[in-house]
């Protein structure tokens, strides 16, 4: 099986169990299915706060199954690959109940890189490997100068540091004469001194390190000319914690209608729908606005019209968006439409909703010819407000 | 609603309306590793910036005024302050986090440079006051916000002197009566309370020199005032002019004399019979017969007295101090004949010597109280060999009380209460604090007197018990 | 309409933006802000120091943070400053360009700085817009800033199939685009191969207005600096003139969607370009301008605004695209940056439209540096319910 970033698509699925959050399963009784590519089919089932991880081929029942190759699949589990950009540029697809197989997100705590080891060796041969990239040729200018480093120990060496010329090269010997050298009884030490486990002073005190040359070459040139050495482990080592805080602001408003549209929330109450006629260019205005913005003058003349109308434009909104009143989330899909109320002309239509079973059979987009009758279906208890229109449905 | 509708406007009403929206907030590394410190290590840190040497609090990740990234410049500012201003929050509304009545303050953390708000309480709406000192109270349950400081509290004052005074039992003097042999051999009698002076003025500290020197009887008073709720049991006065020249008119030495007592009646006020330089003999006795102090200073040689840069050793102002043998005597019997209690004023060990000489005539009521006075261009400068041998050359049952002149002030009342005698501190003799800023007033150098009794253990004398040590008569 | 020559040149002479990305959790508002005005500040080699007003904006109601420009002091630098702080819509970031523009212009300061910004993580957009339609009535009935009007547009003329490959074709340029730009939020890698299969699986939003034809959520944030003519031939190598702007608003009106097609409904881009073209004596557009950053909110809507941007007849705008024209290396380089649908804080897209558009001026933009010599060039905002903002950008002092 592949590794990505360290990691094979066996362990994420292996530390599911141990990754579970009870309090995340409540109430849920499902299963779902994962497909990766070339690594195999998992199931997983979830049952009285409780789930059960097993390879196999059957992945009936599943209520949905997560489609993805195995770098992707382990990606999203590690953070190193964006879940939404996967989800939207296809490399990861869910088949089924696609709203259910996002309650798996709150099923598992975050999947957690384990921690490699690296030896002695290992930092040796990165931290002189990294010098050149790490070397700031901004900082060099004029300077002639080499560094050595004699590390001993099992896992010592002996390596040279030359700048010249604005450019920075690296040997695994100690050649010439240094302008400062730079030794270690322990290699081991050197690495600890670098990664910052162990301060300079009490190295030099305990005669672990010494230095021969020119001290201020070391103490003061070589750290402005690289950058720091960074630990590549210490990207494993647990993120900070970032403070993330959630809230739904809930305010309370007051809004005056005005004559205008007060008479038209009025007549809704008596199941009278009102537009108003602007006296210049004749236009219905539905809703009944105080002004025509195209003639700028007051349009005081109201008319009822409807209420039945045809629909001019139907959009079927499948995305799920929070209702502004309350922060919770409307059913989808749902019908919007705008009806040419008997009486209007033009755009002046009236948005409203289709009865949701009738969304099939209603012409998506534009009708700009003759769309179908439809009728306002009236709540019973009427307040003076758009939903004394429960929807509209077909007038047949 | 009875509103009377606008004609024309009949169909016009109001609607209820709601908005509820969710967002999430994040507050980035800087933010974050603020909250989770003050919650897992209950600790305060903001962050400094280097190039205006300004330490934030909330931390920000770059310093606003000059651009420095100080994201990583994390220091401790500890977890009290002191309030730099405050409101009370006299509504109730959702979003407040506490129920009406409060106090929100803006709070100073001791290793900050900029307030934040915080909650106040653990304290009366009435009490708070700006530079009050608060510490954080940490919350029980977290949040993730800042009210995992769940709130700010008063810091609990040490008790001042006068509170632990009442708490102790007062003292009274020996039976048997102290013999100057216990202060011998290295073993000073440290049971008896320390009394602490304070000199205000002197004649030459001018507020050119420390802005906190009284010149009217108000300031004395209050400056007196202060000084006895820091710890003193006496004051040392040189009357003042408005101009602040020192005189020796009596009534503006009375007024001066009777403000402090007005305020302060218990307080030992000790006139100068030295006044001022230039004033004649007449001018220093008289009005110490006319006002009738509870002590007054008695001088015991005559004496250079001049002001020398002690740097360079140039003679500035050349002065001759006249305390002759007559004047020793004729001044201590008046004092003594007035009920007026002497503070031998010793400026170096001839002036001791001359006062055993003349006290052979036996007027001076027992015990006698001198005071050691070092550093004055003429006397001698502080030795601590030369105040033992000054100690040990005092007759049985003798008080000793000391002053330094500048610098040499601490030390010496130091060596003095080790050595179980007393000590004298303020504006007269030193302007400034152990660590050179400018003192606030004499009190503030009462309050480093009383800290050092506290560090060697003694109580602080209740005016009370210093009139008993010293053989002061309530007036 | 009254419009008068401007009182004195105004050239834009630092540029700064993010990263864009779906979150940074690492930073709050001010934190984020500061990255682009540092990288401003270094672009146009000055120091808050010189900067004599600053311009901020973002959207209301986005990030629920009451007058942010009072706490992004913080990162805006704006602190003893003349600070305005602008919000309007989607437009946002051209108005503040067009205010720094005219702030400059007018004579009343030499160098202003305008900031767009936005933490769309932390907000709620699609709930922050319905906020803007009438909460008598309509809050209550609609859905936010989508629709698949166009999308029924572009079908009923050109036939589903032409339609749906033509809106894929668009929105794959714009991840070929994106995937050049080391700022843009979003690039999947999309290749033209993938078109039918998308066109199948990608899930419907409204009508046939896909996920993946949707423009991205995004935070980020972009600064500009204007200078007067004296100084910005003082202080930058190659300073980018602002020749013109226009703004267009129409009637605020949610019942637009009547049949009439007379109606200049969703026409303010086509109104805004005759206007803006024609004081300019600019006769073929197309020809003209060199580069377009437009504010593409979605394919669909950035295939039919094509046309009216720059009066093209029958499919003509269809035609740019399938023949991939829109592309860097074609005819009208459409979005190199790769747009609002690569990268959108909202506050700050109309900005970094001007922003890229200035970029591609100066001929350092990056990657996605178009290769022919750009003398000309056009950028949008879209926003409000349907209003028009463009800004004209030059090479050369010369028209």
């Amino acid at each position: 099986m592949a590794e990505y970033w360290g990691v094979k698509v066996e362990d994420i699925f292996n530390s599911m169990q141990e990754r579970f959050r009870p309090e995340g399963a409540k109430d849920l009784d499902t299963v779902f299915g994962y497909d990766i590519k070339d690594e195999g089919k998992w199931k997983l089932t979830v049952k009285d706060n409780k789930i059960k991880i097993e390879k196999t081929d059957d992945l009936s029942g599943s209520v949905a199954t997560m489609q993805a190759d195995g770098e992707t699949f382990v990606g999203v589990n590690t953070g190193n690959v964006d879940a939404t950009n996967a989800f939207m540029g296809g490399k990861v697809k869910v088949e089924g109940d696609m709203a259910a197989f996002g309650k798996t997100g709150k099923l598992f705590r975050k999947f957690v890189i384990a921690q490699k080891e690296m030896t002695t060796k290992d930092y040796l041969a990165d931290m002189f490997a990294t010098i050149v990239p790490r070397f700031k040729v901004s900082e060099a200018a004029g300077l002639d100068a080499s560094f050595a480093f004699d590390l001993g120990g099992p896992d010592g060496g002996k390596w040279t540091v030359f700048i010249k010329d604005n450019v920075c090269t690296v040997t695994a010997t100690i050649e010439g004469k240094p302008t400062v050298t730079l030794e270690f009884n322990d290699a081991k030490d050197y690495v600890d001194f670098i990664l910052g486990k162990i301060d300079s002073q009490s190295l030099m005190a305990g005669g672990k390190a010494g230095a021969k040359g020119d001290l201020n070459m070391m103490a003061s040139k070589w750290p402005v000319l690289f950058e720091k050495y960074k630990d590549p482990l210490a990207g494993n080592v647990p993120q900070q914690e970032l403070i993330v805080l959630k809230k739904t602001i809930g305010l309370n408003e007051k809004f005056s209608t005005g004559p205008i549209m007060g008479k038209f929330l009025k007549g809704l109450k008596e199941k009278k729908i009102y537009a108003n006629k602007c006296p210049q260019c004749g236009r219905m205005q539905l809703p009944p606005r105080e002004v025509c913005a195209d003639c700028r003058v007051r349009v005081n003349e109201i008319v009822e019209v409807g209420p039945k109308g045809e629909v001019r434009y139907m959009d079927i909104v499948y995305y799920a968006m929070p209702d502004p009143l309350t922060g919770a989330v409307r059913d989808t899909p749902y019908g919007g439409i705008n009806v040419l109320m008997d009486g209007c002309k033009g755009n002046e239509t009236l948005p409203h909703f289709i009865r949701k079973d009738q969304i099939e059979k209603i012409q998506m987009g534009w009708n700009e010819k003759k769309g179908t009758r439809v009728r306002p279906v009236w709540e019973e208890n009427r307040i003076g407000d758009i939903w004394d229109i429960k929807y509209f449905e077909i007038d047949e | 609603m009875t509103t009377k509708q606008m004609k024309g406007f009949e169909d016009s009403y109001v609607v209820e309306g709601k908005m509820a929206l969710p967002y999430t907030y994040f507050a980035g590394s800087v933010g974050s590793k603020f909250i989770t410190t003050i919650r897992d290590e209950k600790k305060i840190m903001g962050v400094k910036c280097p190039t205006c040497n300004v330490v934030y609090l909330p931390p920000r990740q770059v310093c606003d005024k000059d651009f420095t990234d100080i994201r990583d410049n994390w220091v401790d500012v500890g977890t009290s302050g002191m309030v730099t201003n405050f409101t009370v929050v006299r509504y109730d509304d959702k979003h407040l986090p506490r129920k009406a009545p409060f106090v929100l303050a803006l709070i100073k953390l001791d290793g900050a440079d900029t307030p934040f708000m915080h909650i106040l309480e653990e304290c009366k709406l009435e009490d708070v006051k700006i530079g009050m000192k608060v510490e954080a109270v940490f919350a029980k349950e977290t949040t993730n916000t800042i009210l995992d400081i769940d709130h700010f509290k008063p810091v609990a004052e040490r008790a001042s002197i006068h509170e632990r005074n009442a708490g102790r039992k007062k003292w009274v003097a020996d039976a048997e009566p102290a013999i100057q042999g216990k202060q011998k051999g290295g073993k000073p009698d440290m049971s008896k309370p320390v009394i602490i002076a304070a000199a205000l003025t002197g004649a030459a500290t001018m507020r050119n020199q420390n802005p906190s020197v009284p010149y009217t009887p108000a300031e004395f008073a209050t400056e007196a005032y202060k000084c006895w709720k820091a710890g003193a049991a006496m004051v040392h006065v040189h009357a003042r002019e408005d101009n602040g020249m020192p005189t020796h008119d009596h009534e503006r030495i009375r007024a001066t004399y009777n403000a402090i007592k007005d305020k302060c009646p218990e307080l030992i006020v000790n006139l100068s019979s030295a006044v001022g330089m230039g004033k004649t003999t007449e001018q220093r006795i008289s009005q110490i017969i006319a006002v009738k102090p509870d002590m007054a200073s008695l001088n015991t040689n005559t004496m250079n007295f001049s002001i020398v840069d002690r740097k360079t050793g140039k003679i500035f102002i050349e002065y001759v101090f006249e305390n002759t043998f007559t004047m020793l005597q004729e001044f201590g019997k008046a004092m003594e004949e007035n009920g007026v209690k002497p503070e031998i004023e010793c400026y170096d060990m001839g002036g001791l010597d001359n006062t055993l000489l003349i006290a052979k005539q036996g007027f001076f009521s027992s015990p006698m109280n001198f005071n050691f006075v070092w550093g004055v261009a003429g006397g001698q400068s502080f030795r601590a060999d030369s105040f033992i041998a000054m100690m040990n050359a005092l007759p049985a049952n003798a008080n000793f009380t000391t002053c330094g002149v500048g610098p040499e002030e601490f030390p010496c009342i130091m060596q003095s209460c080790l050595l179980g005698g007393h000590m004298r501190v303020g504006l007269e003799d030193n302007i400034k604090m152990p660590n050179g800023e400018l003192a606030k007033g004499s009190y503030e150098l009462v309050e480093v007197a009383v800290n050092i009794a506290d560090s060697l253990g003694r109580a602080v004398a209740t005016t009370d018990e210093a009139r008993e040590i010293m053989g002061v008569r309530k007036k | 309409m009254a419009h008068k020559k401007k009182n004195r040149n105004v050239g834009i002479i630092g540029i700064g933006q993010t990263k864009h990305s779906s979150h940074r959790e690492d930073v709050n508002q001010p934190e984020l802000i500061h990255e682009a005005i540092s990288l401003a500040l270094k672009d146009a080699n000055l120091t808050m120091n010189d900067i004599d007003c600053v311009v901020h904006g973002n959207m209301e109601l986005f990030e629920m943070v009451h007058q942010p420009d009072l706490w992004h002091v913080l990162g805006t630098g704006a602190y003893g400053k003349d600070c305005i702080r602008i919000t309007t819509g989607g437009t946002v970031g051209a108005t503040i360009a067009c205010a720094s523009d005219n702030l400059v212009a007018s004579g009343m300061y030499d160098i202003v700085m305008a900031i767009g910004f936005e933490k769309l993580q932390e907000g709620h957009t699609t709930g922050g817009i319905t906020n803007m339609a009438d909460p008598l009535w309509f809050r209550k009935i609609q859905a936010g800033a989508l629709t698949g009007s166009s999308a029924y547009d572009v079908e009923k003329e050109f036939g589903l199939e032409r339609a749906d490959r033509a809106s894929l074709t668009y929105r794959i340029i714009m991840d070929k685009h994106a995937g050049l730009n080391p700022n843009a939020h979003r690039s999947f890698g999309l290749d033209f191969g993938q078109i039918d299969d998308l066109i199948r699986t990608s899930p419907r939003l409204v009508g046939n207005l896909k996920l993946i034809e949707m423009c991205s959520q995004s935070d980020g944030a972009c600064c500009v600096i204007f200078a007067c003519e004296k100084k910005a031939k003082d202080l930058a190598q190659t300073p980018v003139w602002i020749r013109d702007h226009i703004t267009v608003h129409k009637e605020e009106s949610f019942t637009i969607f009547g049949y009439d097609r007379k109606y200049p409904v969703l026409k303010t881009h086509k109104f805004a370009a005759e206007q803006l073209f024609k004081r300019n004596d600019i006769k073929n557009p197309l020809d003209y301008f060199d580069v377009f950053e437009m504010y593409d909110p979605a394919s669909w809507w950035a295939i039919d605004w094509l046309r009216d941007f720059f009066a093209l007849k029958g499919d003509e705008h269809l035609k740019l695209i399938e023949d991939k024209e829109i592309m860097i290396g074609g005819k009208m380089p459409i979005n190199p940056s790769g747009g609002v649908i690569g990268s959108n804080p909202i506050g700050a897209t109309a900005l970094l439209r001007v922003a890229e558009a200035a970029l591609q001026v100066r001929g350092n933009a990056g990657p996605h540096q178009i290769p022919t010599p750009v003398k000309h060039a056009l950028a949008s905002g879209f926003g409000g319910t349907m209003w028009t903002v463009m800004t004209m950008l030059e090479k050369e002092l010369n028209w």
